[in-house]
């Protein structure tokens, strides 16, 4: 199956018309016989090339008391194979001078190697040899443990973080994405969790987006040497059903570190999955509201108008199965309640008066005339196509997504803001020095406390 | 080698993009063009040849306070009203001031950029400034020092970077200034900075991506031509400083629960001709899982959890740092020691052929990169325009690098990287318990 991407041709012909044409690289997509989905393009701009390999396994898949075991497993994954010590295969990685990289993020996995383009034979090769053949080396695993035990004492140093890790247990509870890694946590992961965690990685979970300086017809055969032996064993995991409890009411917790001379403050409530039916007019709001940076109300309001703040933002974070809304700022201690008002008062002007026709407008002006902008790597191409395909999207939507952006109106904004906007039901966390705060924002309501090195749960 | 070479050839030429290309207005404006059609993208930046090292004391921080001002309207345009018709087009753009220059940046479609050329001429010469706003974007300035300093070592850097240089020295002070003194300025002496220094003949415009070079410079001409030259320009400072003949050893106590030591050398402005070995070494040293500190420090003797080392390219004297974060239980000393001994190997044994090798793909790998974006391009064109002293330098550097021998990094590493020459801070945990030290004291002699 062969399809050609010509997003931004098609969006100069019925968009702007003044807009250059691109002309964006054609995909060809198919299947390894052990279920490996393969999409290839050519791209001639620069000698390198770019290998970016999606697993449908993330850290919502680790149990619960053993977070952080995604990380280290993709920590060790380079750390030996059948073939190659831990030391041979970074000299081996350096001398290319390109790098490969693993996360584990939430709910999807993500090698990445980008390599100048006489390397892509090495870079395929070791990419399928980390993911086929870790041998997790006990000595490694002790050396990454004990390093990831000293590290992790210090999250804390980041207020944003540590609001973050407040805020999101708040919401998500005792889930996978509501706990963090900690000590404990840390502690509890054995050797064997590692290897049955890599063991989970298989093909027909997986799909390798390459993208760069090569010809199609020895490039498919690259990865046919690479990965066409990649074996199956078992059966493939399913993810629990985790039940996304409603928030009833508000959710207040101060987090005292008494060093700080400014306050963060960090707010969270449920939002809408990737394919809810309002998610472009949920894009726009956001983007009015918050997401654009000095475009948005709230940079207008907190920082522009009041100079209460370096920077305030609003985001959506859309999941497949959930959604949530976010808005982070920090303020001098004496501000932080006055900033804390600014920002409820923004919110309910939103939901009360809802946006212009003008303020919509230039929200699509912004997403279309922006698309270029985020083509410009292979590495970006990639990682936006894994990332609409994980979430159930085609190819045609990519296309049209920017169609479908532009039909919204101002009554459907308006409307997905009245349904998904909600000061009744979120949580608050606020970090900063308690002495000074604690009288300051005890008028918003009884908070939580607790201490800023503390764990979040137990 | 030869096969590298290729390559290079290959990256300079680039497919889809021109050699970068200048023109000069009558007024004195630097324009500097690179084309790059293969997407619909331009990148515009505006760097002033102005930054915290032209600030004199009393008005420590204005050049970043007044970079904020520069976003707070004009005789057309409305306070952050240019930020919001670059969003409108699709575009971003942001600024930033360093102690040497300072850049205004619009990343964007390329057919808006009329729009960026239009919006940065107008406040080159059509800034307005009103007490109040001053006021305004003081507090945000206040805001953006104390998330700055929020982070226990992202405080202390500051004071370690203060050291490095003597005390009235214009790089002494980095470009967030003094807060006492940014208090004390007054839209008067914002006034003065902007008639001072806000001119074409102290800029250059650096325009990157899918543009044409006639039609970009008809429109500079449209939209800059008429900018008057500000006359007289300021004498640049001077930015000599004596050799540091003793070795300075600052200690420091921290919230961060893991033990830090940075260590910095003194070393040239970015356009002295020990620069390149320098970043080889810097390759050598910190590159990679393989590089010798990482290798050394983390790997072999497991010592640390992080090393690295780099320079920080000035257009005076810089600074080469070294730093590890590391195990509570391993001594300050342990780790000094570790990391002189690596810097005692390379200024007695020099380093290997296959770690030179390495390193200059490393570089390549890095540019080839980097040429995907019009705005990185920009942005390495008008460094080497303003801190290098030559956007052509864009071109050479890959040809400097690759020419660096082992017998130079040898050469600067026994000329900069001397223990007298050394200022060195360690920062240990605060809150370590009496129990907890002899613990650590104990594990430490297993280490």
């Amino acid at each position: 199956m062969k399809h050609s991407i010509s997003i931004i041709t098609f969006l100069s012909a019925t968009l702007n018309a003044q807009a250059p044409i691109i002309d964006y690289p054609e995909f060809e997509t198919y299947t390894l016989s052990n279920g490996l989905k393969v999409m290839i393009a050519e791209h001639h701009e620069n000698p390198a090339v770019f290998m970016n390999m999606m697993i449908e396994i993330g850290s919502m898949d680790v149990p619960i008391g053993k977070e952080g075991l995604g990380g280290i497993m993709s920590e060790l994954v380079p750390k030996g194979t059948t073939a190659h010590s831990a030391d041979e295969i970074s000299a081996m990685i350096d001398a290319t001078g390109g790098g490969i990289g693993a996360s584990v993020g939430l709910e999807y996995s993500n090698v990445s190697g980008r390599f100048l383009a006489e390397d892509l034979g090495f870079g395929l090769n070791m990419m399928a040899e980390l993911l086929q053949h870790a041998t997790f080396p006990e000595e490694e695993f002790k050396l990454t443990m004990k390093q990831n035990k000293e590290g992790i004492k210090t999250w804390y140093s980041d207020p944003s973080s540590v609001a973050s890790a407040h805020g999101d247990y708040l919401l998500l509870g005792e889930t996978p994405m509501g706990r963090m890694t900690t000590e404990a946590s840390l502690k509890s992961i054995s050797l064997e969790d590692v290897k049955e965690f890599y063991n989970r990685i298989r093909p027909d979970i997986s799909t390798l987006v390459l993208v760069g300086d090569f010809e199609m017809a020895a490039a498919k055969q690259l990865i046919e040497s690479a990965f066409g032996n990649w074996t199956v064993e078992g059966i493939k995991q399913t993810r629990p059903d985790f039940g996304y409890p409603a928030l009833n009411g508000l959710k207040f917790q101060f987090v005292d570190n008494p060093e700080l001379d400014q306050a963060t403050i960090y707010i969270l409530h449920w939002g809408i999955p990737r394919k809810h039916e309002d998610r472009y007019a949920i894009r726009l709001a956001n983007y009015i509201f918050g997401g654009g940076a000095f475009s948005s109300r709230l940079m207008e309001v907190v920082r522009g108008e009041g100079g209460k703040t370096y920077g305030v933002g609003s985001w959506i974070a859309s999941r497949k199965d959930y959604g949530a809304f976010g808005i982070r700022t920090s303020t001098r201690n004496p501000e932080v309640y006055n900033t804390y008002q600014l920002i409820m008062g923004e919110i309910k002007r939103l939901r009360q008066e809802g946006v212009t026709e003008e303020e919509l407008r230039k929200a699509k002006s912004f997403y279309t005339g922006s698309q270029p902008l985020s083509l410009e790597s292979p590495g970006a191409i990639a990682g936006n196509i894994l990332s609409a395909l994980y979430y159930g999207f085609t190819i045609e939507d990519l296309e049209t997504s920017l169609i479908r952006l532009n039909a919204v109106t101002l009554e459907e904004v308006n409307d997905a803001i009245r349904e998904h906007y909600d000061e009744e039901n979120m949580v608050l966390v606020i970090v900063g020095k308690g002495e000074e705060i604690k009288p300051l924002i005890a008028p918003i309501g009884t908070f939580d406390e607790s201490f800023y090195k503390d764990d979040v749960h137990d | 080698m030869k096969k590298l070479l290729q390559i290079s050839l290959l990256f300079i030429v680039g497919l889809g993009a021109s050699e970068p290309t200048h023109f000069v207005l009558d007024n004195g404006l630097k324009v500097i063009v690179l084309e790059k059609h293969t997407i619909p993208v331009a990148a515009v930046q505006v760097w002033y040849d102005v930054g915290s090292h032209d600030e004199w004391d009393g008005i420590r921080g204005t050049a970043h306070l007044f970079e904020h001002m520069m976003f707070r309207g004009s005789e057309n345009i409305a306070p952050e009203e240019h930020a919001r018709l670059i969003n409108e087009v699709g575009g971003y753009n942001n600024a930033f001031t360093s102690d040497d220059v300072t850049v205004y940046h619009e990343r964007l479609p390329a057919g808006e950029l009329e729009l960026a050329l239009r919006l940065e001429a107008e406040r080159m010469h059509l800034l307005k400034m009103s007490d109040e706003i001053l006021a305004t974007e003081r507090e945000v300035v206040h805001e953006e020092y104390r998330q700055s300093t929020s982070n226990p070592i992202g405080k202390l850097f500051l004071k370690f970077r203060g050291k490095m240089y003597p005390e009235d020295h214009p790089y002494a002070v980095t470009p967030i200034g003094i807060m006492d003194q940014l208090d004390t300025i007054s839209v008067k002496t914002c006034q003065t900075f902007y008639d001072l220094y806000y001119g074409p003949e102290n800029a250059t415009l650096v325009i990157a991506g899918d543009v044409d070079l006639e039609n970009t410079r008809t429109l500079v001409e449209k939209y800059f031509g008429a900018v008057r030259p500000l006359g007289t320009l300021p004498k640049n400072p001077n930015l000599s400083v004596p050799e540091q003949t003793e070795k300075v050893v600052l200690n420091e106590k921290s919230s961060f629960d893991l033990p830090v030591t940075m260590m910095g050398f003194r070393v040239p402005g970015s356009a002295h001709d020990d620069i390149a070995a320098l970043d080889v070494l810097s390759y050598i040293l910190s590159n990679g899982e393989s590089s010798r500190l990482n290798q050394t420090l983390v790997r072999d003797k497991q010592l640390a959890l992080g090393a690295g080392g780099f320079p920080m390219a000035m257009k005076g004297p810089g600074i080469f740092i070294y730093f590890s974060f590391y195990f509570p239980q391993v001594s300050s000393s342990k780790i000094e020691n570790a990391i002189m001994d690596i810097i005692e190997d390379v200024r007695i044994n020099g380093v290997t052929t296959s770690e030179l090798t390495k390193a200059r793909k490393q570089m390549l790998a890095g540019k080839v990169f980097e040429r995907y974006s019009a705005n990185s391009l920009a942005n390495s064109l008008g460094n080497a325009e303003l801190i290098m002293g030559d956007y052509r330098e864009f071109n050479r550097e890959i040809d400097r690098f690759n020419a660096v021998t082992a017998e130079d990094v040898k050469r600067v590493a026994n000329t900069y990287f001397v223990e007298e020459k050394m200022t060195i801070m360690h920062i240990a945990p605060e809150d370590l318990s009496f129990l907890k030290k002899c613990m650590f004291w104990i594990a430490g002699l297993f280490m």
